[in-house]
C-alpha cells in the first residue's frame, strides 16, 4: 500500500512536469518565440532622450599570480535622435588615470551607412584632432571591451537562433545565438542569455574567429529607472588571457534635456 | 633668486585652501646619452609639473608650471616656468581666454605650417613632446560659436621669439663665424638679437574662422606677427687688407601669413592639409663687398598633405609630405634653400591591454638627404608611474645654406634615453 502509493506519486509528479512545466513555458511564449522574436524584443526597449553616467572601470590582471589593478573613470554624456540624419551624439571625459585626465572623445552617429564622425581632445595636444574609427577589435582603454563591443548592433547585423533556457540567480532566460552577417567581425558568434521576464541582458559569451570561447561578460547588477532599466555592475573577463574588467556605473541621470551644442567642439575642449 | 621664488610657490601652495581646485602633474627624469664616440650625457633633465584647474559654469582658471632642473645640454640649471596661466570666461557664444596660453593652429604633426602663434622651444631641438615644443604666450583670445562655425581672434601684446640652446652647447646650432672669399677671410660676429619695442604697433594678432562643412572640418586663417626667425643686419663693420669683420645684429621683421586647413575621413582613411603663404618675408643675401651680408624679401608658402590610417590592437600609422618654397629666391640668400621637401611617417602601437606602447618617428628632408628617426617604448608600470626607452638617430651633412631645421648640424647627437615619469 505504502509503496503503490508512494509509485502513485512518483507517476503523478512525472505526468505534472509533463504536462504542468509544458503549459507554463507555452503561456509565457517559450514554444513560440523565435531567436529573432527575442533580440527584436530587446531592442524594442525603452531608449532615453538623453542620458549621462559615471563609469569606474577596474583592469585586473593576473600574470603568473601577481594581480594588477587599474583604474579608470569616465563620465559619458549621450542624446539620442528619434528622427533626422544623428542617431545619436556622445561626449566622454576621461578623468584618470593622471596621464588620460582631461582627454575627450566627441562622436556623432548617423542613421544612414555614413561613417561615424569622431574627435578627440588630448590636453597635451592643446587641440581637438578627428580621428577615423578605431579598428574595431582595438581594447577600449584597455579593458576587456572593443570598440566593437562599444558600437551597439542593428537587428539585421546577426542571425539569430534560440538555443536552449537557462536560469541566472533563480531567473529563467532564453539562450540565443548570434552569427554575424557581416564579414570581419572580431567575433565567430556572439551567446546571449536575455531575462525572459525584464527582456535585458544578463550574460554573453563571445566567440573568436576560431569559434573558440574569448570572452564572458556578466551583468550583475541592474535597476528599473522606470521606464529604462540600468546596468549598475558588470564583469567581463577575458578567459583566453585571465583579465578582466569590473564596470561600476553610477550617477545615473536620463532625459534632462541636454542641447545639441554640447556636443561640439566647444565642450569638448573646456576640458571639464 | 630661483629658488626663492621655488620657494614661494611652495610655501603658497601648502598654505593656501586648495579645496575645489583639480592638482595634477607629474614628476620626470629624462637622461640620454650619446650612442657614439664618447658617449657624452646629451640630457638630464628632472622636471616637476604642476597643473591647477578651477571650474564653473561660467569659467575656469588655469595654471601650469614647471620646475625643472638642466643636468647638462642646455647651459641652465635650474628654472620655474609658467607654462601657460589664463582665466576662461564664458559669455554667451563666446568664450574668452586671457593670459598667457598655447595656440595650436594646424593639422600636422611635429611640423609647424599653421602653427605659428606660439614660438617654440628649441633647446633639444625637435625632441621634446609635442606638449612642451610650444612656449605659451601672453595673449587674449575669443572664440565665437555659431552654429557648425567658430571665430577665433588672438592678440598678442608682445612678440617672443623661439628659443635656441645656448653656444657651446650639444643641442646648439653652430653659426658661421668666418669664411673666405678672394683670399679675404670675413668675421661674422653674431650678436644678442634685438626685439620689436614694446609697443602696440609692435604686437600681434590673428584671426580664424572654422566651420565643418560637407563632413570636412575647414579652416581659414590670417596672422598679423613677426618671423620667428630672425634676419640680420650688419651694424657695423671693420676691414683691413685681408680682414673683413662684420657685427651681425638678429632682428625680427613682420610677414603676415593667410593660411588654411582641412581634414576629412574618407573610406577609413583621414586626409589632412595645411597650407600658408607669408608675405615679405625676409632673408639673409650676400650682397657686395662693403656690406657683406644684407635683408632681402620675398614671399614664402609651405604646406603639408597627411593621411591617417589604423590598424589592429591600437596602432595607427600616419604619412606626411611637406613642401616649402621662397618665391623670389636668388642664389645669393643664405640661410635657406629655394625649397624643402620633408616626408614624415609616425607608427604608434600598444598591446598588453595598454600595459604598453610603442612609436616610432621618421623625418626625412629630401633636399638635404638627412633626417632622423626615433623609436621609443613604454611600460605603465601602475596607473601613476611610466617607463619608457628610446633612441634617437640624426643624419645628414652639416651645411647652414640649407633648412629651417638642419637636422645634419646634430648628426653627431644619435642617443639612447630613458624617461621615468610618475603622474598625479
Amino acid at each position: 500500500m505504502a509503496e503503490e502509493r508512494r509509485h502513485d506519486k512518483i507517476l503523478k509528479g512525472y505526468a505534472m512536469k509533463k504536462i504542468l512545466v509544458p503549459a507554463v513555458l507555452a503561456s509565457l511564449g517559450f514554444g513560440q518565440m523565435t531567436g529573432l522574436d527575442i533580440m527584436t524584443r530587446v531592442d524594442n526597449n525603452p531608449e532615453p532622450r538623453s542620458l549621462a553616467n559615471k563609469l569606474e572601470m577596474i583592469l585586473i590582471e593576473n600574470a603568473r599570480g601577481r594581480i594588477k589593478e587599474r583604474k579608470r573613470n569616465i563620465t559619458r554624456n549621450i542624446k539620442n535622435y528619434e528622427t533626422g540624419k544623428y542617431k545619436s551624439k556622445s561626449l566622454i571625459r576621461f578623468h584618470s588615470p593622471p596621464d588620460v585626465k582631461g582627454t575627450g572623445f566627441l562622436m556623432w552617429e548617423y542613421r544612414s551607412d555614413q561613417e561615424d564622425d569622431q574627435w578627440l581632445f588630448l590636453p597635451a595636444l592643446g587641440r581637438p584632432r578627428r580621428i577615423i574609427a578605431r579598428e574595431k577589435s582595438s581594447s577600449f582603454m584597455g579593458s576587456d571591451l572593443s570598440y566593437e563591443d562599444l558600437g551597439g548592433r542593428e537587428i539585421d547585423q546577426d542571425t539569430f537562433e534560440l538555443t536552449g533556457h537557462d536560469v541566472i540567480e533563480g531567473d529563467s532566460c532564453y539562450v540565443v545565438r548570434a552569427v554575424p552577417n557581416e564579414k570581419g567581425s572580431t567575433y565567430s558568434k556572439r551567446v546571449y542569455w536575455i531575462d525572459a521576464e525584464r527582456w535585458i541582458l544578463r550574460k554573453v559569451e563571445f566567440y573568436d574567429r576560431k569559434n573558440r570561447l574569448f570572452k564572458i561578460m556578466n551583468i550583475e547588477e541592474f535597476r528599473f529607472d522606470d521606464p529604462y532599466w540600468t546596468t549598475l555592475l558588470m564583469n567581463v573577463e577575458n578567459v583566453q588571457t585571465g583579465h578582466k574588467t569590473i564596470m561600476r556605473i553610477s550617477d545615473v541621470q536620463y532625459d534632462f534635456g541636454i542641447g545639441d551644442d554640447f556636443f561640439t567642439e566647444r565642450y569638448l575642449v573646456r576640458n571639464q | 633668486m630661483m629658488i626663492r621664488r621655488f620657494s614661494a610657490v611652495l610655501v603658497m601652495c601648502f598654505t593656501m585652501n586648495l579645496s575645489g581646485y583639480d592638482l595634477t602633474g607629474y614628476f620626470q627624469n629624462w637622461t640620454a646619452v650619446r650612442a657614439v664616440d664618447d658617449h657624452e650625457i646629451l640630457l638630464s633633465r628632472n622636471r616637476f609639473r604642476m597643473d591647477m584647474i578651477k571650474s564653473s559654469a561660467s569659467g575656469r582658471a588655469y595654471s601650469s608650471i614647471d620646475f625643472t632642473s638642466h643636468g647638462m645640454g642646455t647651459g641652465d640649471d635650474f628654472e620655474m616656468t609658467i607654462r601657460e596661466l589664463y582665466l576662461d570666461v564664458y559669455i554667451r557664444n563666446w568664450d574668452i581666454r586671457i593670459g598667457k596660453q598655447q595656440v595650436v593652429w594646424g593639422k600636422a604633426d611635429g611640423v609647424f605650417v599653421n602653427d605659428i602663434v606660439n614660438p617654440l622651444d628649441l633647446r633639444f631641438f625637435l625632441l621634446q613632446d609635442f606638449e612642451d615644443i610650444r612656449m605659451g604666450s601672453p595673449m587674449i583670445r575669443a572664440n565665437g560659436y555659431f552654429g557648425s562655425s567658430k571665430l577665433e581672434l588672438l592678440w598678442i601684446p608682445v612678440f617672443e621669439p623661439w628659443k635656441f640652446a645656448p653656444p657651446g652647447t650639444p643641442w646648439s646650432f653652430p653659426e658661421v663665424s668666418a669664411s673666405t672669399i678672394n683670399d679675404l677671410t670675413v668675421n661674422m660676429i653674431r650678436e644678442d638679437h634685438e626685439l620689436p619695442d614694446r609697443r602696440l604697433k609692435n604686437s600681434e594678432w590673428g584671426l580664424k574662422f572654422s566651420t565643418f562643412l560637407l563632413g570636412t572640418d575647414l579652416s581659414l586663417l590670417y596672422f598679423d606677427g613677426f618671423q620667428d626667425r630672425p634676419s640680420v643686419y650688419v651694424k657695423s663693420f671693420e676691414q683691413t687688407d685681408t680682414v673683413l669683420t662684420l657685427n651681425l645684429i638678429p632682428t625680427f621683421d613682420r610677414s603676415p601669413m593667410v593660411g588654411i586647413n582641412f581634414s576629412k575621413p574618407l573610406a577609413g582613411i583621414l586626409i589632412r592639409g595645411e597650407g600658408a603663404y607669408f608675405r615679405d618675408a625676409r632673408f639673409n643675401r650676400q650682397a657686395l663687398p662693403g656690406v657683406f651680408v644684407e635683408k632681402t624679401v620675398s614671399d614664402f608658402v609651405q604646406g603639408v598633405l597627411g593621411i591617417d590610417l589604423t590598424g589592429p590592437f591600437g596602432s595607427s600609422l600616419s604619412f606626411q609630405y611637406l613642401k616649402r618654397e621662397i618665391l623670389d629666391y636668388s642664389p645669393t640668400i643664405i640661410g635657406s634653400s629655394e625649397s624643402e621637401t620633408w616626408i614624415t611617417g609616425m607608427f604608434t602601437g600598444s598591446f598588453w591591454n595598454e600595459n604598453a606602447a610603442i612609436r616610432f618617428l621618421a623625418l626625412y628632408d629630401r633636399e638635404n638627404e638627412s633626417g632622423l628617426v626615433q623609436a621609443d617604448a613604454s611600460y605603465n608600470i601602475n596607473d601613476a608611474l611610466n617607463a619608457g626607452v628610446g633612441l634617437v638617430g640624426i643624419w645628414g651633412g652639416e651645411s647652414l645654406s640649407s633648412s629651417q631645421f638642419n637636422f645634419g648640424v646634430f648628426r653627431n647627437n644619435d642617443m639612447v634615453y630613458l624617461k621615468l615619469t610618475y603622474s598625479y
